[in-house]
């Protein structure tokens, strides 16, 4: 209906627009990002070198990548340097540089021992540093500007930090499954375990948090919330970010023997989650209207 | 040095969007592309109904988040305070679309520049003279027709609009029109929680 | 920082700007063209010293480059290879010489004319070039194959030419406070010079407080940015208006002395219809200090009586005005409401405000002129005449200004010429002339002159049945299909179109409207771009367009006068020709050239400076046309022209408020009963067999309330369909145009048809149902939107939805032609105007989905193309 219907949907109506600029490549690229970058950052805690090469190969190739295949002029990608200042892609680029750079030169460090302590322990400090803020800035930059009712809340920062450590505590269940560091240490997996289920819990109170700061922000976090919970996208939403990422992979979580095929399923039911927030939380990105007079007309 | 800014009066808005084709033709746009579009709302219920109609522009914000969200440099304000996008070094990443609250940016894609207004990729001579402007990938928008203000014209939008809805001005000179009908008639600027300080007030 | 050598902006470009004139409606907007050191078109503005429309121009002014690069238009002289026609049959043109098209148009219509000069149709639209419409004059022609003027002022334009011997009319807005708009979108949306008047009017809305109402049955651009929108049920627009009289005259809100001294309200009426004259013709009024009957001249009068019932010589008879007043006792606002809708106290309400603010018995002096200010004005146009009883409509729209004396004053309601009101152009059509009696002269035909009456009839139309109307172009299908009845002794066989598209706009069943074309020997068609009758076309012959050729115009400006001038911006793009050189060559083949110098001298006035006329055996350019056009208007020759562009001023107030001072204006239209009378004579003696089925009761001196024949359809039709234009798609056609497209198929009143949603739950429908819209002579297709910015009665198309497949696949179709659901035949054809009913009634039956014929191709129901894809 012309007078009721509030998503403008590309026509000359005032109402939300919903933001079509990032799409499934950059939600990939920020999967690849705080899936990478959390696997390494947790990987590292246990010098775990092949969660810590698979986490910078999916920081390199998902994310960087991603980005790259997202851009409208790749070529001229290197730009995206120049204002650290103010920009939070700008930093978040810096920071993936920073990452791979240190994070292979700990790598090659671990592996190989060739540098003094002092640098050594530097490196592994800045690669930390710098995944940390890969684990972080991918919500600043959503959050930075007011535009988006749904992004702009603070919380964005904390559920990218929370998925991100979720992701790299599930992934190195995983990719350690096997390894020593786990294998002859059931209590730290045990552990991982708690901790996995902790921050689903903790995550399911961020994302539900989230979205009603955005339903109360404005008209257009109201509209994307109910696109998210009610709307087109709630059919995805609701069994995918909620059921699978937080819900059934906690239940399953806390009864999971240690298996390699339960930590999998889990990982997998988490990650699937998880994409589905990326994907969808893009996808109901809305404007609000400039100027709406039925919007104050009726509150 | 001027500040430039407009100020759209919602009485006088017919929400013909003449503005908006002429934008067109002064900025060579693509197909689907606007730099600015009138929108218009029913307001009420049968029968206290009316419509109103909104113009809707690059407010070439002050606090431009478009600008600070830039992770290039490529978008930058003028000292005359016109938010401009340097195509050359612009990379397409679409972080100024997110952060503007006010979906004022498109982004080229390819099939915009080479599909062609009457389509089957046939550009007209009027397309032809114009398209090469645009670089695919990058991002655009309205810059107050910055050339024709340079020499002292007024952006295309404000010289064809039939109703005079549009007023455009300098915001630092207390005598200007936009700063008077912004005073005279409590000019208010969109979403102001935003705290984006638009160079763009409505009057109504 | 980006460092240019070039500027990007296309104004601002090395290149040279040239005075013209927009075409892109029929109107005149003055422009400034840009063209590129290449020659390329790269931008069109209004031109700012055009008082008019003050260098503005609307959505579709600005579009006219679109059109000229169109890569769909015509690029040479055609000619049909398949044999086959129909409605999106692919004519598979082959280009040909024009040599040769001429030739053979020339051979073709030799044989139409040796056969017999009625069997051609003629479709000639061209409004900037209107003398083109006489061209078939030469052939003795009077047939019409059109529904353009008919359609939107059937009714409209004799009754201008009646009040104010005038084409069209308007709201003065110089002086105007309170502006009715009735079914008009004059100073928003549509008719006189949009930009031009929407310029003007949102001045004085916004710096004079001017107060709007608007009465529609739809929220248009208009109602949206009136002060008040009164919802009205369509074709009930003149029951408003008579209860609006209705009060004005109960409670004694009129301007009295208006009526009595400059109207014929006080003459007397005798039972016949006719006004009560001595032996001499000279007609009675009553003085009502002596109560005694004098001639209306008498210098003993002393005071006109307006009401009463007198005897003249035993005869009964009362003064017009009483005649009005007696009619009136039907109409009071509580009657009225019935069929309206609209609540009596609102009209109450409005006909209070209304008086108060025509401020009756106040002057203004302009110009040493003393005259009456009345800045309060009615105005209405096509959705509120375009109905069967479109003169009685008319008729009663005007009665409301009169009453408070807002005929042709400032701020009142003023007549607009064509051109120019003084010169004697096509017989001195905008002539102001005394009449008989102290009445000025009545001007009801405004086109042409009256075709005379034939029986057979020589038109298929029936235009010598017209006495006072505009060509009913849509009559020839009913006329057709009963050929026997209506006497037609002959089948029209070839067809001559000029930009026109009459599949498109003429009302009635398109199937028959089919059968005729297809029965047609020869099409030829003068045209720019495809569209839906020119694709029937055997040969088409290409014209310049707007930023090509030459002219020299002045069509219907309101507040404004003077000719605008048209040049060339660029070379003609393709193998293309003006229609001047198109028409002279043909007239040369059929050996009319002198006949048609002729006739252009007349309608164009040149005879009024011999130096002017044209010889009667020479071919002349668009060019040298245009050249005369601009002496006869100033003085001034092309090259004045092309440096100021145009002729433009302010109207002069002399020939502007009431150019008829000390003639009566006609408040009882006697013509009107004297042109019915006559006809009938002529109609009995000729036997016209259909002559007691004629619409007679269509001709009144005087508007009644009685419903239209629209209000009389079985009942289960049980809604009323209305089209409308917006500002974008503005006369003419616009669809197909990129940028008009760009932005109508985003505006969401454009993209489905809008109902009430109450009424849709009512009929449990939904937004986004699809729906056939089923009149009792045609159905048509369409997606519902549902908006509270409707009449809960009625189902309001857009006419943006009225195209079907063309050849121009730009032009994207709806769900069939609007115009398919009314009726093309004399029960509901104004038999005193010509005028057309323009409502249908209509049942809505819901589908379960868009059909796959309506969905193919460029639907604008099917897949929506270019959304969002620009985010």
């Amino acid at each position: 209906m012309i007078a009721s219907n509030r998503i403008a949907d590309g026509t000359f109506r005032v109402g939300v627009g919903l933001q079509k600029a990032w799409g499934v490549q950059m939600a990939t690229a920020f999967f690849f990002g705080e899936a990478g970058a959390g696997l390494y950052f947790v990987a590292q805690f246990f010098d775990f070198v092949l969660g810590m090469v698979a986490g910078l190969v999916m920081v390199l190739v998902g994310k960087a990548g991603g980005h790259v295949l997202h851009l409208g002029q790749p070529l001229r990608g290197w730009r995206a340097l120049t204002k650290v200042r103010t920009s939070w892609v700008s930093r978040g680029l810096a920071a993936i540089l920073l990452f791979v750079a240190a994070g292979a030169l700990h790598v090659i460090d671990v592996r190989s021992g060739l540098l003094p302590t002092a640098v050594s322990q530097l490196v592994a400090a800045v690669a930390l540093a710098a995944c940390f803020v890969i684990m972080v800035y991918q919500g600043f930059a959503m959050s930075q500007s007011s535009a988006i009712a749904l992004w702009s809340g603070g919380l964005m920062p904390v559920a990218s930090l929370t998925y991100a450590l979720l992701n790299g505590v599930l992934l190195t269940l995983v990719f350690g499954f096997g390894e020593p560091f786990l294998a002859e240490r059931p209590e730290t997996v045990r552990l991982l375990q708690v901790l996995a289920v902790a921050l689903m819990l903790y995550g399911l109170v961020t994302v539900l948090s989230l979205l009603h700061g955005a339903r109360r922000a404005s008209e257009a976090g109201r509209q994307s919330v109910a696109m998210l919970l009610q709307g087109g996208f709630a059919r995805w939403f609701v069994p995918l970010v909620i059921g699978a990422g937080f819900v059934v992979s906690a239940l399953m979580m806390l009864a999971a023997p240690p298996a390699f095929a339960w930590m999998l399923a889990v990982a997998g039911l988490e990650l699937t989650g998880y994409y589905a927030f990326r994907v969808l939380v893009f996808k109901a990105g809305g404007y609000d209207p400039a100027l709406s007079l039925a919007y104050r007309f009726r509150h | 040095m001027a500040t430039w800014g407009m100020v759209f009066d919602l009485r006088r808005c017919i929400g013909c969007n003449a503005c908006a084709v002429a934008c067109k033709q002064e900025n060579s746009l693509p197909d689907g592309v606007f730099f600015t579009k009138t929108l218009s709302e029913e307001v009420g219920e049968y029968p206290d109904v009316t419509r109103s109609y909104v113009p809707t522009i690059c407010n070439h914000c002050e606090d431009a988040p478009c600008e600070s969200a830039c992770p290039t440099g490529a978008t930058y304000t003028r000292p005359d305070g016109i938010v401009m996008v340097d195509r050359n070094k612009c990379i397409g990443c679409g972080t100024c679309i997110v952060a503007c609250p006010y979906d004022q940016r498109t982004r080229l894609e390819p099939e915009m520049l080479h599909e062609g207004l009457f389509g089957g990729g046939r550009l007209t001579p009027f397309e032809e003279q114009g398209i090469g402007r645009f670089t695919v990938g990058t991002v655009v928008k309205c810059t107050f027709c910055h050339e024709r203000v340079d020499a002292g014209q007024l952006p295309a939008c404000v010289a064809t609009c039939p109703t005079e809805a549009r007023i455009f001005g300098d915001l630092d000179d207390p005598a200007s029109r936009p700063r008077q009908l912004i005073l005279e008639r409590r000019g208010r600027q969109p979403l102001p929680e935003k705290n984006t300080n638009p160079r763009v007030f409505y009057i109504d | 920082m980006e460092t240019l050598t070039q500027p990007v902006q296309n104004s601002m470009k090395p290149g040279k700007w040239l005075n013209s004139s927009c075409k892109m409606c029929i109107h005149s907007c003055t422009t400034r063209i840009h063209v590129t050191e290449d020659g390329v078109i790269n931008k069109i503005e209004g031109n700012p010293t055009s008082p008019s429309n003050n260098g503005r121009l609307c959505p579709k002014g600005n579009a006219a480059i679109m059109r000229h690069y169109d890569p769909a238009r015509f690029r040479t002289p055609l000619r049909r290879t398949n044999p086959e026609k129909g409605p999106g049959v692919d004519p598979k043109w082959e280009p040909i010489g024009w040599d040769e098209a001429l030739d053979l148009v020339g051979r073709e219509l030799r044989k139409t004319l040796d056969d017999d000069p009625r069997k051609l149709m003629p479709a000639i639209n061209d409004f900037q070039k209107l003398f083109l419409w006489a061209w078939p004059a030469a052939l003795g022609n009077a047939n019409y194959l059109s529904s353009v003027g008919n359609f939107c002022g059937g009714g409209y334009h004799p009754m201008n030419g009646f009040i104010h011997a005038a084409f069209a009319a308007a709201n003065d807005v110089n002086y105007c406070n309170y502006w009715i708009n009735n079914g008009g979108g004059d100073g928003f949306s549509s008719h006189l010079h949009t930009a031009a008047q929407a310029n003007h009017v949102a001045k004085a809305r916004v710096e004079r407080n001017m107060r709007v109402v608007v009465i529609e049955p739809r929220l248009s651009i208009g109602a949206a940015k009136a002060n008040e929108w009164v919802p009205i049920r369509p074709a009930t627009d003149r029951q408003f208006a008579l209860g609006l009289a209705h009060v004005l005259v109960a409670e004694k809100l009129y301007d009295a002395k208006f009526l009595k001294k400059d109207t014929n309200a006080p003459y007397l009426v005798g039972p016949d219809g006719y006004f009560v004259r001595n032996g001499e013709g000279k007609i009675y009024v009553w003085d009502a200090v002596d109560n005694r009957a004098r001639l209306w001249d008498d210098p003993e009068l002393n005071d006109f009586a307006l009401e009463g019932t007198y005897t003249i010589d035993g005869k009964p008879c009362r003064p017009a005005f009483q005649k009005f007043k007696d009619i009136l006792g039907d109409c009071s606002p509580e009657q009225m409401e019935k069929l309206t809708t609209v609540p009596a106290a609102t009209t109450r309400r409005i006909a209070r405000e209304f008086a108060k603010a025509a401020q009756i018995g106040s002057f203004i002096e302009i110009d040493g002129r003393v005259l009456p200010l009345r800045p309060a004005a009615y105005n209405y146009y096509r959705g509120a005449q375009g109905h069967k009883y479109s003169a009685m409509a008319n008729h009663a729209f005007k009665l409301v200004n009169f009453l408070v004396g807002a005929i042709d004053t400032p701020g009142g309601h003023v007549g607009v010429t064509l051109d120019d009101q003084m010169q004697d152009i096509r017989g001195g059509f905008g002539a102001i002339r005394p009449g008989e009696n102290g009445m000025l002269q009545t001007m009801p035909h405004q086109l042409h002159p009256e075709v005379p009456f034939s029986w057979p009839p020589n038109e298929t139309h029936l235009m010598g049945f017209f006495p006072i109307g505009v060509d009913p172009g849509h009559l020839t299908q009913h006329t057709l299909a009963n050929a026997d009845k209506f006497g037609l002794d002959y089948q029209p066989d070839t067809l001559l179109m000029c930009h026109s598209n009459p599949l498109w706009n003429l009302p009635g069943d398109r199937e028959q409207w089919y059968d005729l074309l297809r029965s047609m020997r020869f099409i030829v068609a003068i045209d720019i771009l495809p569209n839906e009758s020119n694709e029937w076309a055997d040969v088409i012959l290409p014209s310049h367009d707007l930023l090509e050729s030459w002219n020299m115009t002045m069509i219907e400006p309101p507040h404004h006068e003077g000719m605008c001038l048209r040049q060339p911006a660029t070379p003609p793009l393709y193998d293309t020709k003006s229609e001047e050189e198109i028409f002279y060559e043909i007239s040369e083949r059929l050996g009319l050239l002198e006949t048609w110098n002729g006739i252009l001298n007349f309608v164009n006035g040149f005879h009024q400076k011999p130096e002017l006329l044209l010889e009667p055996n020479r071919k002349y350019s668009d060019r040298e046309i245009a050249e005369r056009k601009g002496k006869l208007w100033n003085g001034q020759g092309l090259d004045w022209y092309v440096e100021h562009g145009h002729a433009v001023t302010p109207r002069r107030p002399d020939k502007w408020y009431r150019p008829w001072d000390g003639m009566r204006l006609h408040f009882y239209l006697e013509d009107i009963v004297r042109a019915r009378d006559t006809l009938r004579q002529k109609m009995e003696a000729a036997d016209v067999p259909f002559r007691h089925e004629w619409e007679w009761g269509d001709y009144q001196p005087l508007p009644t309330a009685v419903p239209d024949p629209v209000h009389l359809e079985p009942a289960d039709f049980d809604l009323y369909a209305i089209t409308f234009k917006d500002i974008q798609i503005n006369f003419g056609e616009s669809i197909g145009n990129p940028w008009i497209n760009d932005i109508v198929f985003k505006d969401p009143v454009h993209t489905a048809v809008l109902l009430n949603p109450k009424t849709a739950r009512e009929k449990r429908l939904d937004d986004g149902d699809v729906v056939r819209i089923e009149s009792p002579y045609g159905a048509i297709v369409a997606k519902l939107a549902l908006s509270e910015g409707v009449h809960p009665d009625a189902v309001c198309v857009s006419n943006a939805l009225s195209r079907v497949a063309t050849q121009n696949t730009g032009v994207r179709h709806g769900g069939g032609n609007f115009n398919q659901l009314l009726p093309a035949n004399l029960r509901h054809t104004d038999a005193c105007s010509g005028q057309p009913e323009t409502v249908a009634r209509v049942r809505l039956i819901k589908l379960a989905g868009v059909p796959t014929d309506v969905a193919a191709g460029n639907s604008v129901f099917g897949k929506m193309s270019g959304m969002g894809r620009a985010h």
